[in-house]
């Protein structure tokens, strides 16, 4: 019993033979199609009557079968259409959204955060540091306190992202910290201009209010490390200290309380010594020393 | 038609469409060329104004004008032509016969282009017959393809018979041939012609592209302006109706059993039949050999390079079948 499938194979071998002899005979039919016409038809250029006639006739006549499959074989392979992707305006989409992305991040993110954040999460790593020793140092350099400028602005961005991530975002901010987060920039770009935005911001953080408890949890709940440098004064309820090398902060409570001191430059701070409430010397990392005795409103370089 | 006159404003419009100035071809040549066109295309028919403008507009104006200059001689016309076009008329004569064999008709074509022949002092460019209908890279495609066709068949009635002494001159020995199977297979060429005069002519065209013309379905889709799997399932439900239709008239024609049935479509695969003309070429063989292959493509595809996205589809569609 033969399947329909043993009868096409059948069938195709007919097909081919006569097909095929009618091709090999004299096989022009009628008056064969110029080389003009073809083309225009192969253009699909003529009316719907020419290329039904064209069309007719090609089914007849062997000789313009022949002319047509020499022309299509001359015709190059048309070129795909690239796919969406693959066009080279929207391939660069990735690369160009990702780039405005950490632009626009870098943008909206302050360099400097919020004072009543920081403050809690100061807070919460100096009450956290007494019940548990500090983590590892995630590198050699950093366990020997020599942690590069980039490393430890980088490291602040981190903490400052995840701080603003932290925070509800339906809580209204504060205006101090508004006013907080406006003062590095001006203390980068123009120095000249550093003092009276430093008085500005150095007020801000007095009258701010406490951080909420539930940030306070959160931050700890992270375990972010706080690289502290603290100085006591004479008088033990007055100290000083660097935080993270960049930030100064004053305690008139023993500690209890901190409040933000400008600093004229953004470089990088390692020691302080503590005079008195109102009077402090820091050292930056080149070398030099700079002095306050107005409790940070105007520092002078001593050396 | 009788002499058709365009309008002046209409003329001025396309002349400029076309820069046709860049070539310095006049706006009084160039409504020559585009009378000459309209009097082609609508040759034995009187089209209104509003079907003339749509054809006119509808014409690659640009490389008509071209034409015309490189016709007058335009140098700047001709560097032109021979920087763009005269590389596309080269790949096709390579893609034709990648053995070159069309080379010499590409040259012969860019000679009679540039108007070798002279008739009354003048000389006659090939581009005169150029209408702006196609684009002129396709029509210098057509050309050559034309002439290429045209050679071949003339070289295949040329050819000569094989000498007395040589082997293809001998006859086969005669089998021993069924009287019954010669019955058969005359009665299945009769079905089959009957089945062919039965399709539309787009339907035996594409039948005619695949069988006779060894086009590939990609090639008959840009043939006809379909896609490839289209032209892949047109063939199929061909092929199916004209299996039907073979198998109706032998049932009902012929007056023959579902045995004599199958027994015919059983006789066409070992004996080729009279019209078996091709297996008479020699030289024909190698050709012959990868259409086997090509044509059980269709039933059942085997590898093939360069056909490997193409068979998917047919194999699956054969399934469903």
């Amino acid at each position: 019993m033969q399947s329909k499938t043993d009868r096409d194979t059948a069938l195709d071998e007919m097909l081919k033979r006569t097909l095929r002899a009618a091709d090999d005979g004299a096989g022009v039919s009628g008056e064969c199609v110029d080389a003009e016409t073809m083309a225009a038809w192969s253009d699909r250029t003529l009316s719907a009557g020419g290329a039904a006639r064209v069309e007719s006739h090609l089914s007849q006549c062997a000789r313009c079968q022949a002319l047509l499959a020499t022309l299509v074989r001359s015709t190059p392979a048309p070129i795909a259409a690239p796919s969406l992707w693959q066009r080279w305006h929207l391939r660069w989409l990735a690369p160009i959204a990702a780039a405005a992305s950490v632009l626009a991040l870098w943008f909206a993110v302050p360099s400097e955060r919020p004072v009543a954040p920081q403050r809690a999460a100061l807070e919460d790593s100096r009450q956290a540091v007494p019940s548990s020793p500090p983590p590892p140092p995630a590198t050699p350099e950093e366990a020997r306190g020599e942690v590069s400028q980039d490393e430890q602005r980088r490291s602040d961005n981190r903490q400052r992202a995840a701080t603003l991530r932290q925070a509800p975002p339906a809580k209204p901010e504060p205006p101090a910290a508004s006013a907080d987060k406006a003062a590095p920039p001006a203390l980068e770009r123009d120095t000249a201009a550093s003092a009276r935005s430093v008085q500005e911001t150095a007020a801000a953080p007095q009258n701010a209010p406490a951080a909420p408890p539930a940030e306070r949890r959160e931050l700890s709940a992270q375990g972010q490390r706080q690289t502290v440098v603290e100085a006591l004064a004479p008088d033990p309820a007055s100290r000083w200290r660097i935080v993270n090398r960049t930030r100064i902060e004053r305690s008139t409570d023993s500690g209890t309380t901190w409040e933000f001191v400008a600093f004229p430059e953004a470089t990088d701070l390692i020691a302080i010594a503590a005079l008195s409430p109102t009077s402090a010397i820091v050292t930056t990392a080149d070398g030099r020393e700079f002095r306050t005795d107005d409790q940070g409103k105007t520092w002078s370089v001593r050396r | 038609m009788g002499a058709l006159r365009l309008e002046p404003t209409i003329i001025q419009r396309l002349h400029e469409k076309a820069a046709a100035g860049r070539w310095g071809v006049s706006v009084e040549r160039f409504a020559s060329a585009l009378e000459a066109s309209v009097a082609r295309a609508f040759s034995g028919l009187t089209p209104d104004r509003r079907q003339i403008e749509r054809y006119l507009d509808s014409l690659h104006l640009g490389d008509l004008a071209l034409a015309c200059a490189c016709a007058d001689g335009h140098e700047g016309a001709w560097e032109h032509f021979v920087r763009e076009h005269r590389p596309v008329l080269y790949r096709a004569a390579d893609a034709i016969d990648p053995g070159g064999g069309a080379r010499d008709l590409a040259d012969s074509l860019y000679g009679e282009l540039f108007g070798l022949k002279e008739r009354d002092g003048a000389r006659l460019s090939l581009f005169r017959y150029f209408h702006g209908r196609s684009s002129l890279g396709t029509w210098l495609r057509a050309m050559l393809s034309q002439r290429y066709v045209d050679r071949l068949r003339q070289a295949r009635r040329l050819d000569a018979l094989p000498a007395d002494e040589a082997p293809a001159a001998v006859p086969a020995p005669m089998k021993t041939i069924d009287p019954d199977r010669r019955r058969f297979v005359a009665a299945i060429h009769h079905a089959i012609a009957a089945a062919l005069a039965q399709l539309v002519p787009r339907d035996r065209f594409r039948l005619a592209c695949y069988y006779a013309q060894s086009l590939t379905l990609a090639e008959i889709g840009r043939a006809l302006g379909e896609h490839e799997a289209t032209a892949s399932r047109h063939l199929a439900r061909t092929r199916r109706s004209i299996r039907e239709a073979v198998e109706r008239h032998l049932k009902h024609e012929e007056r023959m059993t579902d045995a004599e049935i199958a027994e015919c479509f059983s006789s066409v695969m070992d004996d080729a039949g009279p019209l078996d003309l091709v297996e008479l070429l020699g030289s024909e063989s190698a050709r012959k050999n990868s259409e086997r292959d090509r044509s059980s493509y269709v039933a059942d595809p085997p590898p093939r390079e360069g056909t490997a996205d193409r068979r998917g589809p047919r194999r699956r569609e054969h399934g469903a079948e």
